[in-house]
């Protein structure tokens, strides 16, 4: 039997797949343009849907017993029903989790639904979800994202792309592979100290899935003290309760872990929350990293870059299809540095 | 601009009166009711009842696009660093916000409440989240769980959800306004709103009838009160006038085309800004829209029976924007079946993704289950400055000759 269940946003409760005795990894998008997504999705959705759907009509997440969505933007919605239309004998669900995440019925309605994505795992699968088991999972899943966030304390040893690799390494692999900061960076070469690296910056976006911007931020000199990614600190920024009832535990998490732009909680929390990642890490600016056709994102650019305006740091912004162009990309982020070295 | 080639309403000037009469007094005669902007799907029945003004930035959007307005206004919200690839009824409403003088009508009033429901798109909420922080203006949230099930139904628990933020939607109004809503004011404005909703429905299916009285352009600019007035006597009282008309027309056998030769399905929002060119290109076949899944989609009914906080709570979050390929697909074959078509034309429309991503899955699946032909025109409901005329109609022209 296929062990595996794929899921593409980090909202998806992966406790309770891996209670289900399945193996959550991501599906990433990757660096191949996609061909046969374009009989299903438009030329202005982003890469992120495009290539996931691309892979897996190539056939190459055969291994796969299932993919879980989360219902967060109107593309990723729309993806989870072709998706259902093109795989109809895979195991295809969506938790449809509140956007209003400041509701005070939020919490209630996320428990329910929890257990109803519960029902249809067993239902499906024919296995059962115990308490016990959730509880376990949460805590391998809690120490995984401790010693991410342990890495990610030290990650002024590691090089930008060190730091990609462990993340998305991180989030493909069994949680239990990665218990501390060792582990996590295991595949590493020598975690060498980053001699050259002055200047700070915080990345924002919705997720980074190819090592092109880390690879011209190492050349370049840059560090990356922080960020605002899916898949990056937002993934395990906050913890699960390991007391109490397991679901709801998982539900309370969801509601304060970092807000990604689909959902809401305040209107400006983002922007607080970016502000205090530049002043507590230091940073010399910020460089919002946005997928081309990603609407939550582009939303809330103007917000954001407003808000660092009004603090006068600096900030860029790459719009990327798929694979950042090299040369261009090169060439922004080198003035950007420069301006930031001069300021 | 090109004139339509079907047949004029009589109940024209009415409609053009109501609407008119609507933003002058958002403008200007609210008389010291409080204004909210709320989105196309939200339970504006509460709002009334409350004596709240309600005005919908969608429908000033469409009209922006239909004035040839709307590129002029996202011009001003792109060089406020708002890209061009969101919708381009939330970017000339962001346009219109910081550009009010060159705006159509002089812009929106400034609004006192905003209140976004998320059964149409993700998109009005971040909109509004950009009203508020322009205006200073408190926001609701309604939060509509989409649905995914086959059979289009909303979970238990997504029902008790939605009901328990509307009790929290009329304290939240009632606060604001210091007042206290009245049960039978809103049961009245609900059965308002049901009249007319009804009134309407019975005008979209007198449009089975051959010839179609009725053309899909006539259906958008028709269906604006539904949008922006259902729940008042006027909106009623239209819908009733506009339902003898076309009863009339279709008891005489009166074409809305000059020869009817083909009816068609039309799937996504108008292209407002090429209204009568665009749909001209059809008429020139002798094809007729003769409905579509657009103006259906307020097609809701509330009845008096039981809560109505619950029949809400039900009521919205099944509109069809809220639900899963599945449901339109079923939708879709039910219309081509009951109408008498021979193809559909989906509108891929850039600006509206929850309603675009699927279309291709839908055609394909539909023609499978229906043998009907269906072709899909890329565009933007009223961003003009993507689309291209020269293409659009040599894909007509391929589409309509398959179809002889
Ligand atoms: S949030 Fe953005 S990147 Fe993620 S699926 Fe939606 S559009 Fe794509
Ligand atoms: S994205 Fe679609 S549903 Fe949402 S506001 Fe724009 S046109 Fe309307």
């Amino acid at each position: 039997m296929k062990n595996k269940i794929g899921y593409l946003c980090t909202y998806v409760p992966e406790e309770i797949i891996h209670a289900a005795g399945f193996l959550p990894v991501r599906i990433a998008p990757s660096t191949t343009p996609p061909t046969r997504a374009d009989a299903h999705l438009q030329s202005y959705t982003c890469c992120l849907a495009r290539s996931c759907l691309d892979q897996a009509l190539a056939g190459r997440l055969n291994d796969l017993a299932g993919v879980v969505f989360a219902h967060t933007c109107d593309t990723m919605q729309g993806l989870a029903d072709i998706w259902r239309e093109s795989f109809p004998n895979l195991f295809v669900e969506t938790v449809v989790g509140p956007v209003a995440l400041n509701s005070p019925h939020a919490q209630k309605y996320l428990v329910a639904e929890l257990r109803r994505f519960v029902a249809a795992l067993e239902q499906h699968f024919d296995v059962r979800v115990t308490e016990d088991a959730l509880r376990a999972s949460i805590r391998i899943y809690n120490t995984r994202r401790r010693a991410l966030a342990d890495f990610y304390a030290r990650r002024a040893e590691f090089s930008a792309v060190q730091w990609f690799n462990v993340m998305n390494k991180a989030l493909t692999t069994p949680p239990e592979a990665i218990s501390d900061r060792r582990s996590a960076t295991s595949n590493q070469q020598s975690a060498i100290e980053n001699q050259k690296s002055k200047i700070g910056v915080v990345l924002v976006g919705a997720t980074i899935d190819e090592p092109t911007l880390p690879q011209i931020l190492d050349d370049l000199g840059a560090r990356i003290v922080a960020d605002d990614f899916c898949n990056g600190a937002r993934y395990f920024d906050t913890l699960v309760a390991e007391e109490g009832d397991p679901i709801e535990a998982i539900a309370a998490r969801e509601l304060t872990r970092a807000t990604c732009p689909c959902k809401h909680r305040a209107l400006d929390d983002r922007a607080e929350r970016l502000l205090k990642l530049v002043k507590d890490n230091r940073a010399d600016g910020v460089i919002f990293y946005h997928k081309k056709f990603c609407d939550p994102h582009a939303w809330d650019y103007p917000p954001l870059a407003a808000a660092l305006d009004r603090e006068k740091i600096p900030h860029l912004l790459l719009e990327v299809e798929q694979v950042a162009p090299v040369g261009q990309t090169r060439v922004r982020v080198e003035a950007f540095l420069e301006m930031l070295s001069e300021g | 601009m090109s004139e339509r080639r079907y047949k004029k309403l009589k109940t024209a000037p009415q409609l053009k009166k109501l609407l008119e009469q609507h933003y002058l007094a958002a403008k200007y005669f609210h008389l010291g009711k409080p204004i909210a902007w709320v989105t196309s799907g939200a339970p504006v029945e509460i709002v009334r009842a409350l004596d709240i003004f309600p005005v919908y930035p969608e429908n000033y959007g469409a009209l922006c696009g239909a004035r040839g307005a709307s590129a002029a206004m996202c011009q001003v919200a792109e060089a406020r660093v708002y890209s061009p690839d969101l919708c381009a009824y939330a970017r000339s409403s962001v346009g219109m916000m910081s550009d009010a003088k060159h705006a159509p009508l002089g812009g929106l009033p400034r609004p006192d409440l905003l209140i976004t429901c998320g059964n149409i798109c993700g998109t009005v909420l971040k909109w509004y989240e950009a009203a508020a922080r322009h205006y200073h203006a408190p926001l609701f949230i309604l939060d509509t769980p989409f649905i995914h099930a086959d059979d289009g139904e909303p979970t238990a628990h997504a029902i008790a959800y939605v009901a328990a933020q509307l009790e929290e939607l009329i304290a939240f109004l009632e606060k604001q306004t210091r007042r206290k809503l009245s049960k039978e004011k809103l049961l009245a404005t609900a059965m308002l709103s049901s009249e007319a909703v009804s009134l309407w429905c019975d005008v979209r299916e007198f449009c089975r009838a051959r010839p179609s009285p009725l053309n899909a352009p006539d259906l958008f600019l028709n269906m604006a009160p539904i949008v922006t007035l259902r729940g008042t006597k006027e909106c009623a009282q239209f819908y009733r006038a506009l339902k003898e008309e076309i009863a009339e027309r279709v008891a005489r056998q009166v074409s809305a085309l000059p020869e009817e030769k083909y009816r068609l399905v039309w799937d996504n929002i108008a292209i407002w800004h090429h209204l009568y060119r665009f749909y001209n290109h059809f008429v020139d076949y002798g094809a007729c829209f003769v409905t579509d899944t657009y103006t259906g989609g307020w097609a809701m009914r509330m009845n008096d029976q039981g809560d109505p906080i619950h029949a809400f709570a039900r009521t919205y979050t099944q509109v069809f924007l809220n639900q899963s390929l599945r449901v339109r697909v079923r939708d879709m074959a039910d219309l081509i079946t009951r109408f008498d078509v021979d193809g559909f034309v989906m509108h891929s429309n850039r600006s509206c993704k929850p309603y675009s991503v699927g279309q291709y899955d839908i055609r394909r699946i539909v023609t499978e289950q229906t043998g009907k032909p269906g072709l899909v025109i890329e565009a933007d409901h009223s961003d003009p400055r993507s689309y291209d005329d020269e293409t659009i109609r040599a894909r007509i022209q391929t589409f309509m000759e398959g179809l002889r």
